[in-house]
């Protein structure tokens, strides 16, 4: 009798372990069916999009401008994160496909992250944290910024940045190293020798760019922020006339945001100065009909751009809160000597009304150089 | 004649900005100090508009948070505190 209770106790302690193990792997299979669910769901996509009408008053009126830039983010896990935009954009009835940014970072500790892949430039804080249709506060990139602009808008390579709080203040900041630029020699394209071409996914050179950024922050609410940006490159083909080319740019930035009491409102101030010095070269002349004759030049450019905006939005009225005056003045300082050579200036005026805290229709005038224009532009973020 | 335009343009600017300051008083709480909603607030506005908790679930927070201290350089302990202060207005 013992011995058959001894056995039925050793079995049902079996069963019971059985079934506890059973449902022990059960609810491990579950916790991970709901991990897998959990990183699936750190996963969100998206973007922003624009549609604008441009007109000069007289010949020209088109409606054609439509932007859509779908954003990807995946946080697969606590110190993975990778983003990538898609930019696609029909403009005078041509299709524009391209890949704004798409990289991967590893965040190494509260200070240091890691990043690798196509992201955008930290050159100054326009292309960067500004350009999107939805962000930006006029429905044009400021003269010369942006792609194909003076200086680089994004870079392929890897990169470290971070924020450091330091008493009331805090800094940012960002160095890389990536393909960089290179020389656009005009033997292809002639009027655009000397200038550089920028998001190479091919080295030219066996160099690395190497570039960074520090932005520094003096107040704890984080109103100001002024930055300075530099990057430094070999540009020429390697075992060509231009091996020795070299670019340095340079960049300033300031950005100031603040309720205003006494105005009633927010204050925004953005401003940017780019500088690029490509190193002297000679370049076959574009105007020689011989088609050997030579030239060179001192390869100085530069980009400024200021931008006031106001927004009453201390206001009771609802409607008058949301509408938004911006102003802005940029410049394009081309170098002397070059043949293609036109400084232009460019004012721009606008009155956004902000529909919902993403969604905003903007009118503008803008004036560069002699020419006129007149913008309307429905921007929202998705 | 552009630098004439500039340095005016500098001065309105810098005009706007001291006086903003001047009004508002200089700050000198640590940042370390500073509220989830009081960050939140002012690093958004510093781009863009600030968008109300309740668009994105706390997930879909956790990944756009992760962006932004990637995009715009936020400290650790700022983006912890938004994403803190993010979910509890989400309850």
């Amino acid at each position: 009798m013992k011995k058959i209770i001894s056995l039925l106790l050793i079995v049902t302690s079996i069963n019971i372990a059985t079934a506890q193990q059973y449902n022990n792997a059960a609810k491990d299979s579950m916790q991970a069916q709901q991990k897998s669910n959990s990183s699936l769901s750190r996963f969100l996509l998206t973007g922003y999009t624009a549609l604008t009408v441009e007109t000069d008053g007289k010949e020209k009126f088109n409606m054609g401008q439509v932007q859509f830039s779908p954003i990807l983010l995946w946080k697969p896990s606590k110190n993975i994160f990778f983003e990538a935009e898609l930019e696609t954009e029909l403009n005078a009835g041509a299709l524009d496909i391209g890949l704004e940014y798409a990289d991967i970072s590893y965040i190494i500790n509260k200070y240091i992250t890691l990043r690798a892949g196509k992201f955008l430039a930290p050159f100054g804080i326009y292309q960067d944290r500004l350009h999107a249709s939805w962000i930006n506060k006029l429905p044009t990139a400021p003269l010369g910024f942006g792609h194909d602009g003076v200086g680089t808008s994004s870079e392929i390579g890897i990169a470290l940045s971070g924020g450091i709080p330091i008493g009331p203040s805090k800094i940012n900041y960002i160095i890389y190293a990536s393909n960089g630029p290179q020389l656009n020699t005009g033997k292809e394209e002639p009027g655009e020798e000397g200038m550089l071409m920028y998001e190479n996914a091919l080295d030219n050179n066996f160099n690395k760019a190497v570039g960074g950024r520090l932005g520094i922050l003096p107040f704890s609410n984080s109103s100001l922020e002024l930055g300075g940006s530099v990057q430094y490159a070999k540009v020429g083909d390697k075992a060509s006339d231009y091996d020795k080319v070299t670019s340095l740019m340079y960049s300033f930035d300031l950005s100031f945001t603040q309720q205003v009491g006494f105005l009633k409102g927010m204050i925004d101030v953005k401003a940017q100065m780019n500088g690029l010095n490509v190193s002297k070269a000679d370049y076959i002349d574009p105007y020689d009909s011989t088609g050997t004759g030579l030239y060179t030049y001192d390869n100085k450019r530069s980009i400024i751009f200021g931008q006031v905006a106001y927004r009453p939005s201390m206001l009771k009225i609802k409607v008058l809160k949301n509408f938004e005056g911006v102003f802005r003045y940029s410049i394009l300082n081309l170098p002397e000597g070059v043949k293609e050579n036109e400084d232009v200036s460019q004012i721009a005026l606008g009155l956004n009304y902000w529909i919902t805290w993403r969604s905003v229709i903007k009118f503008a005038y803008q004036k560069t150089g002699g020419k006129e224009n007149y913008l309307l532009q429905f921007a929202t973020s998705f | 004649m552009y630098m004439k335009k500039i340095i005016i343009t500098s001065l309105m600017i810098g005009l706007i900005i001291a006086s903003s300051v001047l009004q508002q008083g200089c700050t000198v709480t640590k940042i370390t100090e500073r509220g989830g909603a009081q960050l939140w607030s002012e690093n958004c506005t510093r781009c863009h508009s600030t968008p109300p908790p309740n668009v994105y679930s706390d997930e879909q927070w956790d990944v756009i948070s992760t962006h932004m201290r990637v995009r715009a350089a936020m400290t650790n302990d700022e983006t912890e505190k938004i994403i803190e202060f993010i979910k509890s207005a989400n309850k």
